[in-house]
């Protein structure tokens, strides 16, 4: 299984970034990398490289999951199981 | 440094002519949104909020364990559509409302947390009481506040109602330092709140649908507790009163239909009807309603349903394609998903009659040898007499499965159960706060000898309050299920839960100040039932069973629900 790595924009809050990689961990997920750059904006992004950990986890799912997390604004990255049957691009929630 | 920070000190100067404290924000955030009950247990770093309370106008039920506070503010909430509260003190009261929290995560249920927690200025220092909460819940609520600025707390409590309450509803945390709730507030930061729409469902989506519905020869309808969330209770029954298509439902989906539909199969699943776990196995295409396809629910997923091609109706799209590939997934507002699929009348008419013909084929046998007292058709005929008021409030065990099975609900808020955590404990609790909810209904709380004493202390709380809770307690002396399982899959090896030396249930309540009685042959079922549905007050009836009844029928663990048991083999 290869290594994705999903952009995570979100609003900064207290916990915001245990609660972002508690979750990619908990849906059954390594995290491989993290990056946090500073941010200038009063806004924060997260690059976060991840693995699933079995066959079958659809990394489209994943973000969506993301995406449902309170002052998530946008996740980029990661090919869904479906655009990798159909050769596509990037997924986006 | 041993001396206490000032602001930890209490503030004793007379309370009116003053700027509030951030406990008295709270309180009156908590009336703005409503809240007319909330249900507690006081303690060291919550009393500031306590000290509040008195005069608010908000009534608290004073539970006798945390865990308890949660459960009822869980049922509050499933009974009202509204909110429930729930308040703790920092530590060992914050972590057993946890249980409580994550039940009401599993089940998608709105409920406000708060805790108190230990003064700002010896946060992270180990201090009497200190438990991190906030970290500790984060897996299981939608969303969760650390209050670091008393300024903050109506907006704090605006948002945290908004969260619960909108899209995929969900537990939410206020953890809230005792400082905090004493510091004076001048001006606090003003609650502006952005409504959020219910996102509408794309015309695409729906149109891809219905060409779907329409090709379908062997359609099934299957109803999950979503479609309560989203109240979209009302849409479904109009839909399906004209597509007539075979319908089944989850444990938390029960009522949605009416279990006298002529369209509805029963609940599918591990312990569902023979008929609808059949339909669902050969449909060709289900119509998913607020399901999210779980393991108790599909068996063995890699064989669930296997010629049926999948439309999915969720408010959460994240549901979509989590365990079930859709060929036809349509997330947002479920109540409009369903007011906008036009379908009129399926010509289903060789599929309806084999369904009917199958239920009809599979009825339950309620005449089960031996005296004892039958629990399936003491439920049946229960919930039969006590009619359209009848609410049931389950524990978690082989009664909760005989309530799925056999009960007969009009409406999804009649049946109040555990359903994604499978929490012991929850009925009575639950039960409270069904009644307090709606006095007017007739709330029974069906529970069993184990579960029963993971929150026995609350019969103190029934007689408290006057609480006219109906609680049938069927005593089979072991942990049911658990010993089931041993008998069947476990070569009889019975470990560990024959609960043979039980006290007199009968005689726990009576001493707890609840009426009680006790029958144990089945013709005493009639009267029985008859004594707990005109009892005016709390009464508890105290029923035992044959310790060898089981719940059928069964899906073995991991295997599909094509292999259904109707007996042991």
């Amino acid at each position: 299984m290869n290594t994705q790595t999903l952009h995570i924009e979100f609003e900064p809050a207290e916990g915001a970034v245990l609660r972002l990689i508690g979750l990619v961990e908990r849906r059954g997920y390594d995290v491989c990398s993290i990056h946090l750059p500073p941010s200038s904006d009063g806004s924060m992004s997260l690059d976060l490289g991840v693995m699933a950990r079995d066959v079958g986890r659809d990394i489209g799912v994943l973000r969506r999951q993301i995406h449902r997390l309170v002052g998530v604004r946008r996740v980029l990255g990661g090919m869904d199981n479906k655009d990798k049957r159909a050769g596509g691009q990037n997924g986006e929630a | 440094m041993n001396a206490i920070p000032s602001t930890l000190q209490p503030d004793t100067s007379p309370k009116s002519a003053k700027a509030p404290t951030g406990a008295e924000l709270v309180v009156s955030a908590l009336r703005d949104q409503g809240v007319d009950m909330v249900f507690g247990y006081p303690g060291g770093a919550i009393m500031p909020l306590y000290d509040a309370l008195p005069g608010s106008g908000l009534k608290h039920i004073l539970v006798r364990h945390e865990q308890a506070a949660a459960f009822a503010a869980d049922a509050y909430a499933r009974a009202t559509g509204k909110a429930g509260v729930c308040l703790a003190t920092s530590g060992p009261g914050a972590t057993n409302l946890l249980t409580g929290i994550a039940n009401a995560y599993m089940d998608s249920v709105p409920l406000i947390a708060i805790t108190g927690q230990v003064g700002t200025a010896v946060l992270g220092t180990d201090a009497f009481q200190e438990i991190d909460i906030f970290g500790m819940a984060m897996p299981v609520v939608k969303h969760s506040f650390l209050v670091r600025c008393a300024e903050d707390i109506p907006k704090i409590i605006a948002e945290a109602f908004q969260i619960a309450t909108s899209g995929r509803p969900g537990p939410v945390l206020i953890d809230l330092p005792k400082d905090v709730a004493q510091t004076r507030v001048e001006k606090p930061n003003p609650a502006t709140i952005k409504k959020t729409a219910h996102r509408p469902p794309d015309p695409v989506d729906i149109a891809r649908a219905e060409a779907l519905l329409k090709r379908a020869k062997r359609p099934v309808l299957y109803i999950g507790g979503g479609v309560v969330k989203a109240r979209a209770v009302d849409a479904l029954r109009r839909f399906n009163m004209l597509a007539g298509i075979p319908a089944v439902s989850t444990l938390t989906g029960l009522g949605v239909l009416p279990t006298d539909s002529a369209d509805f199969y029963g609940m599918l699943g591990m312990h569902g009807a023979k008929t609808a776990n059949t339909l669902v196995q050969e449909a060709d295409l289900l119509l998913v309603c607020g399901a999210r396809f779980d393991d108790r629910a599909t068996g063995k997923l890699d064989t669930f349903a296997p010629n049926a091609r999948v439309i999915h109706l969720d408010c959460d799209p994240a549901e979509i394609g989590k365990l079930r590939d859709a060929d036809a997934g349509v997330p947002g507002d479920l109540k409009a998903a369903l007011e906008s699929l036009a379908v009129g009348i399926l010509d289903i008419s060789p599929w309806r009659a084999r369904a009917q013909d199958s239920r009809t084929r599979h009825k339950f046998n309620y005449n089960a040898p031996g005296a004892g007292i039958f629990a399936p058709a003491f439920l049946e005929e229960l919930s039969r007499k006590a009619g359209d008021r009848f609410v049931a409030t389950c524990d978690v065990g082989q009664h909760q499965m005989w309530v799925a099975q056999h009960c007969h609900f009009s409406r999804p808020d009649a049946h109040l159960t555990s359903g994604g955590l499978g929490a012991m404990g929850y009925g009575i609790p639950a039960g409270i706060g069904a009644k307090l909810a709606h006095p007017e209904n007739c709330v029974v709380t069906i529970t069993g000898d184990g579960s029963i004493m993971m929150n026995i202390q609350e019969l103190a709380t029934i007689r408290r309050y006057g609480v006219a809770l109906k609680i049938v307690l069927f005593d089979n002396s072991t942990l049911g299920l658990v010993r089931q399982w041993q008998e069947l899959f476990y070569e009889e090896n019975f470990s560990e839960v024959d609960l043979y030396d039980n006290p007199d249930f009968a005689d726990v309540a009576r001493s707890f100040g609840v009426e009680a009685f006790t029958v144990s042959r089945r013709e005493q079922t009639s009267a029985a039932i008859e004594r707990l549905l005109k009892t005016r007050g709390p009464v508890l009836a105290h029923v035992r069973i044959d310790p060898r009844e089981n719940v059928w029928p069964l899906v073995p663990p991991g295997k599909s629900n094509a292999e259904m048991m109707e007996r042991k083999s």
